[in-house]
């Protein structure tokens, strides 16, 4: 019997008889749908094929998950979770609201990252140039802070600290035309000196950077802030997390 | 004067420890800010005495 180059499907030769002819056209059909088959294992929406490890042979694979990436495991496609992307990702956005004393954002810290970096942006105070403090959870002690300026007109320095203070006195500046600042913040989360890095912000007057730590192992989830006086309105807080990996 | 605090999305007026606790992180930054002005003020009248500006006693002291 002859067969076809490719699959090996069995054809009648040019000597066999007539009478066998159905006989023949059946084997070639059965041999065709087998084949056909073997090569599309698909049966639902969102299926796929691969080439398996035999010849002439698929290997289908069911579609996956919402938000999965075709990955390879075990040297054959899978669907797997996507990693997440190195650098920030925005943990928490806060919109302040209308005239508040203090402004309290819970959930900002977990065991998901190990540092963070904070922003304020927008809003105004009711008092112009005025500091703002930042606590940590429900801490009122063990605060350690520098903040080294300098002011714009006459580029003198300017030196502030706190030593074992209640907060952080001067972790931005509240100003009528657009109250902002940033810092990092290390380790809020684990049972480890909470440390604060890259402090900034920028008043009518000077500009400052500041550092500091808190002298305890608490995990903290949350933070407040409040202004010296007066009171914040408007701006809006955002929490970012360093990638671990 | 009523004193309204943030929590989150929530806007409330402050309870009686809430303001106490508002108080009291405001009290140590007008302490904290006090003292530095103090200094700097101190450091500004020792320079005005001696006659010299910051950058010179800096450059005195290098």
């Amino acid at each position: 019997m002859a067969t076809t180059t490719n699959y090996g499907w069995t054809t009648p030769d040019d000597t066999a008889l007539v009478k066998d002819g159905a006989s023949a056209i059946r084997s070639l059909g059965t041999s065709v749908d087998t084949t056909t088959k073997a090569l599309n294992p698909s049966t639902t929406l969102g299926d796929i094929e691969y080439r398996s490890s035999t010849a002439n042979t698929n290997t289908r694979l069911g579609i996956g998950t919402t938000g999965q990436v075709l990955t390879v495991a075990g040297g054959v496609p899978a669907w797997g979770t996507a990693a997440s992307g190195a650098g920030l990702t925005l943990v928490k956005s806060q919109v302040i609201g209308s005239a508040v004393s203090s402004v309290t954002v819970t959930g900002a810290f977990s065991a998901t990252y190990d540092a963070y970096a904070v922003f304020l942006t927008g809003g105004t105070g009711s008092v112009n140039d005025e500091n703002m403090t930042l606590q940590l959870g429900s801490t009122t002690t063990g605060y350690y802070a520098c903040y080294i300026g300098a002011v714009y007109s006459t580029a003198a320095s300017t030196i502030a600290a706190n030593n074992n203070a209640s907060n952080f006195t001067r972790c931005g500046n509240v100003i009528t035309n657009g109250t902002q600042f940033s810092f990092e913040i290390i380790n809020p989360f684990l049972a480890k000196r909470t440390y604060i890095k890259n402090g900034l912000y920028g008043g009518d007057t000077q500009f400052r950077t500041w550092g500091g730590y808190v002298d305890n192992t608490t995990s903290y989830t949350a933070f407040t802030l409040t202004p010296v006086s007066g009171t914040l309105t408007g701006g809006t807080i955002f929490i970012y997390g360093y990638s671990l990996s | 004067m009523t004193i309204n605090i943030q929590i989150d999305d929530e806007v409330r007026e402050a309870t009686a420890s809430e303001i106490k606790a508002v108080k009291l992180r405001q009290a140590e930054a007008e302490a904290e800010k006090a003292e530095a002005e103090i200094k700097a003020q101190a450091k500004a009248e020792l320079l005005e005495r001696l006659g010299i500006t910051e950058d010179e006693a800096k450059l005195l002291l290098s």
